[in-house]
């Protein structure tokens, strides 16, 4: 008896419903890849600041891209925003991707969204 | 003259009756379903437990009986060969019936143990069959499954994610971040135990694949083998019962010639004509 009361315990608590939030990791990468693109395109900050920031960002970043991989709770809920992220692996996983191809994640992101130089000095303001 | 065609009637009734088959009786089935639980045990045991379940039916239960009945049957067919190699006369023919009739008796125990081995092979192929198609089923809808799919591409991901590993943290040191992370640490201490409780799973005894003399097969391979040494089995079992069918012909040859003998005597019996008075024998009386 005692011993199905400790099986059912660890059950409980290994079971998914046990979590409140089984996208809890990759909500954090989501998070922290905007903040990372938000401060690489933040005009408002210095060289120095920006550098700073996105040392601290990429940092988190590398370690929260790893756990978002081996969390299986992410792949146990089946939403939306799980399929999404794995299936746009480029977007989604910025450094390890951008590591790939020997690119900065913010170059890395721009080519992945077809943000070239030439398109963006091209682009005007005005009605379609 | 009566117990002549009393004994040459129950002859032929014998001999009719070789050729009749024998009906299991009712109760005596075995009727195995393929339920969940059964699809959930490993293969080889899936063998075992249903070969448990028809050893525990009543079918098994009567062809144990029938084997026994047989085994007595057969020493009384040797104990009245060697009579009948003693005897002659009326005696002979008395223990030739009495051995026409055991044999027949036999014949019958075979015939009824054939078609139960027949019964009982048809529903373990049925079983067998079933068995296999729920595990196809199973394996079609795990890989069809959105959570599957969605596992599978974050175990792809991972891969990737592998391979660019060193670079990552190359480039960290790079930048002057080398200095590792909480969570590195710790994970990576319990990778080590992770990986060691991962091969102490799957080396356990319990969890080992099913194997086919030293190769070691899936399930559905394991069970579609299955279903071959069955067929092989009905192959056996099909020459069986034509070797039944000619030993039940020369036991109705045997009461035929029984009956024939008893008749009309033996093939070395002459056809003998009764005296008559020839005319030329009493034409003198005439002249």
């Amino acid at each position: 008896m005692k011993i199905l009361l400790v099986i059912a315990t660890i059950a409980s608590l290994l079971s998914p419903q046990a979590f409140a939030n089984s996208l809890f990791s990759l909500e954090n990468l989501e998070r922290e890849r905007a903040a990372l693109l938000s401060v690489q395109l933040d005009s408002s900050l210095d060289l120095a600041q920006r550098q700073q920031k996105v040392q601290n960002i990429y940092r988190r970043l590398v370690d929260i891209e790893r756990m978002v991989l081996r969390d299986d709770r992410v792949t146990s809920s089946n939403s939306a925003l799980a399929q999404n992220a794995f299936d746009k692996y480029e977007l989604t996983f910025l450094v390890h991707s951008s590591a790939e191809k020997s690119q900065s994640p913010l170059s890395h992101w721009m080519s992945e969204l077809h943000l070239t130089t030439e398109s963006i000095l091209s682009a005007k303001a005005g009605h379609r | 003259m009566n117990t002549r065609i009393i004994m040459s009637s129950l002859i032929l009734a014998i001999s009719l009756g070789c050729t009749h088959f024998v009906l299991a009786s009712e109760g005596r089935n075995w009727d195995p379903v393929a339920s969940d639980k059964l699809i959930k045990l490993p293969a080889n045991i899936i063998e075992k437990r249903i070969q448990q379940d028809f050893e525990a039916s009543p079918m098994a239960l009567h062809l144990v009986e029938l084997e026994q009945d047989m085994q007595d049957k057969l020493s009384q067919l040797k104990s009245l060969g060697e009579l009948i190699a003693d005897s002659e006369g009326d005696d002979l023919i008395n223990q030739r019936f009495e051995l026409v009739q055991q044999k027949s008796e036999y014949l019958d125990l075979m015939q009824e143990a054939q078609g139960l081995r027949q019964n009982a092979l048809a529903k373990k192929q049925q079983l067998y069959e079933s068995v296999l198609g729920k595990l196809r089923n199973k394996n079609g809808r795990i890989s069809k499954d959105e959570v599957y799919q969605l596992k599978q591409k974050q175990a792809q991901a991972r891969e990737r994610m592998q391979n660019v590993m060193a670079q990552v943290d190359s480039s960290l040191m790079h930048k002057g971040l080398d200095k590792r992370s909480p969570y590195a640490d710790e994970f990576a201490v319990n990778l080590a135990k992770v990986e060691a409780l991962k091969n102490a799973i799957s080396q356990h005894k319990a969890n080992a694949s099913p194997t086919l003399g030293d190769v070691e097969v899936t399930s559905e391979e394991y069970v579609r083998q299955l279903l071959m040494q069955a067929s092989t089995e009905q192959s056996l079992l099909d020459q069986e019962a034509l070797m039944f069918s000619y030993m039940a012909k020369l036991v109705a040859l045997d009461a035929q010639a029984l009956e024939y003998e008893i008749s009309y005597g033996d093939e070395s019996t002459e056809l003998t004509q009764r005296n008559r008075t020839k005319p030329a024998d009493v034409a003198d009386l005439f002249l």
